[in-house]
């Protein structure tokens, strides 16, 4: 535990001294903040709001950063120094995107707390939304690593995260305007999932939130253990020749 | 069970594959404890993958591998406590400060790092004066020398140098020698591996010379040398026999150049073919010009393996 949190500290570090990732991190929150102040979303849209801002913040903060954190450590061969360290292999990847997930944590909670107060709304099911948050965040770290396992360079990410930002980004969409009519097709593409979970947590209806929430909860929930053993099988520790 | 008696490094029959492709062949080796293991061989020849499954970060497609008494594969974390490793890369993160990655290190290594510890590390490396400055902003010679402190952190029984003095300049190269030297007094065990022949001569107790996955030659340098064919060369003038009717004959080679005869006799036992050499050259009252002797040296034994499965296809294609 104690290598652990000094790797992820150690990583932390890293982030906070790459001033692209750090103004990234610093911009984003900031902009949307603004924005939902000075332009707040239409009554009965927050939940749409709240949704779509959730899997930018997946799509950037998440995907986008932990792909491209683990292949540049890739590429400079730290993943494979990390692992010449009596440090378990799932320990040196938690500690290489806990940053990561701490930063998008930090980011979900002070933007929707902003959309909150701009919309002058709290959402019906805290918890339905916090689920949201972890899942997503989840989904996000896995599919970086499958990701990963498939890019050989960090400028490659730009077109091998495309799919994976299109299908999160996307699915939320599709999700979102089918109004209440979410498919399983839509849930399956992990965006339509977290989307659906993120309306119910901020304006569904007080007695059936929760059981309406099972099925996304169920796909994200395969969608994870699914790109984990993915992971699993494709993840390579050593650059891609 | 790990004894004293038993060898740091004990590898039989190893095999590494990637897909399809057999990099390693059926390594066997072994490295006494307090000795060096100098493991040379050209690009290719299976040198870093065989330290990779020495460490525990290649599961090897057969043989048996034991590093101070573990199965790396299955023990690598403990393994990986009790050795230290200085990568082929300089794997070092650009944005942190010497001083930083050694602490990190120190706790990732369970060592309990003290400021004093930590500045007679990079004293002994020669950065002291740069523990404060981002890794991204050391020389290339600098990030080596980093990387070998970093592989002595929490003062290893065994130490793996990849290619340690690779981009060093020749004072800084000296400096690493000595210091390697000191581990060796102390008991350390190292297996290094390099391009400079000169390092493996100046370094190892013993050598091993790999080629296309397989151990082309092993042993201290003393065998290694002796076992090969030494060289008589001299200058004749005249038509007379070049060398004595002896067995010599068939391991002589002449050739005519601008007057005289150049001839080249490759000999397992330089002392007797010397001796017949020079009785038969007083017998025919020869002039033996330009004699002189020289057994095998390393470079040549190095370059004649390389050559030779190259030179073996091209004969059969």
């Amino acid at each position: 535990m104690n290598a652990t949190f000094a790797l992820a500290r150690a990583e932390l570090t890293l982030l906070l001294r790459n001033r692209t990732a750090a103004t990234n991190a610093l911009l984003l929150p900031l902009a949307l903040g603004a924005l939902f102040i000075v332009r707040p979303p239409p009554t009965g849209l927050t939940g749409t709001a709240a949704s779509m801002l959730l899997l930018a913040l997946v799509c950037l903060t998440v995907a986008s950063t932990a792909t491209t954190t683990l292949v540049a450590r890739r590429q400079q061969h730290l993943l494979q120094r990390w692992r010449t360290a009596p440090v378990a292999p799932p320990a040196v990847l938690v500690s290489t995107l806990s940053p990561v997930g701490v930063l998008f944590a930090g980011q979900a909670a002070a933007l929707l707390t902003v959309l909150a107060y701009a919309t002058s709304s709290i959402p019906a099911h805290p918890v339905l939304l916090v689920l949201a948050v972890v899942l997503a965040g989840a989904l996000g770290c896995a599919v970086a690593f499958v990701t990963a396992a498939f890019t050989r360079t960090v400028e490659a990410t730009n077109f091998t995260l495309l799919p994976v930002l299109v299908a999160l980004a996307g699915g939320g969409v599709w999700a979102t305007a089918a109004a209440g009519e979410v498919t399983w097709a839509m849930r399956a593409t992990g965006g339509g999932a977290v989307a659906e979970l993120v309306h119910l947590g901020w304006g569904g209806s007080e007695t059936r939130a929760l059981t309406a929430a099972a099925p996304s909860v169920l796909v994200l929930l395969a969608l994870i253990v699914g790109t984990t053993l993915l992971a699993r099988r494709y993840f390579r520790w050593e650059p891609r020749n | 069970m790990d004894t004293t008696e038993d060898p740091a490094v004990h590898v039989r029959g190893l095999r590494c594959t990637y897909g399809t492709h057999e990099a390693v062949r059926g390594v066997d080796l072994d490295a006494p404890r307090g000795e060096l293991l100098a493991v040379l061989g050209t690009n290719g020849a299976g040198k870093t993958t065989t330290l990779e499954a020495m460490q525990g970060r290649r599961r090897p497609a057969g043989g048996r591998v034991r590093i101070l008494g573990l199965d790396p594969a299955g023990q690598r974390r403990a393994l990986a406590a009790r050795i230290g490793v200085m990568l082929q890369d300089s794997a070092l993160p650009a944005e942190l400060t010497p001083a930083e990655f050694l602490t990190l290190w120190s706790r990732l290594k369970r060592d309990r790092p003290t400021p004093g510890s930590m500045r007679e590390q990079l004293t002994a490396v020669g950065l002291a004066h740069r523990r404060n400055v981002r890794i991204g902003r050391l020389s290339g010679g600098e990030r080596r020398r980093l990387d070998l402190a970093v592989a002595l952190t929490g003062s290893p029984e065994l130490l793996f140098l990849d290619e340690p003095t690779s981009g060093l300049d020749p004072e800084s190269r000296a400096a690493t020698w000595e210091l390697i030297r000191g581990l060796l007094r102390t008991g350390s065990t190292i297996v290094l591996t390099t391009h400079h022949l000169e390092e493996a001569e100046a370094l190892a107790d013993r050598l091993l010379i790999l080629h296309e996955g397989t151990v082309a030659v092993a042993g201290t340098l003393s065998e290694i040398v002796t076992a090969r064919r030494a060289t008589i060369r001299y200058e004749l003038v005249g038509t007379g026999p070049a060398v004595p009717e002896s067995e010599l004959v068939g391991r002589a080679s002449v050739t005519p150049e601008r007057g005289v005869r150049l001839v080249e006799i490759r000999t397992p036992d330089l002392t007797r073919d010397l001796g017949t050499l020079l009785r038969w050259a007083e017998t025919q009252r020869s002039q033996l010009h330009r004699l002189h002797s020289s057994e095998a040296t390393l470079a040549e034994i190095f370059h004649e393996i390389s050559t030779t499965h190259v030179s073996e296809e091209a004969t059969t294609s």
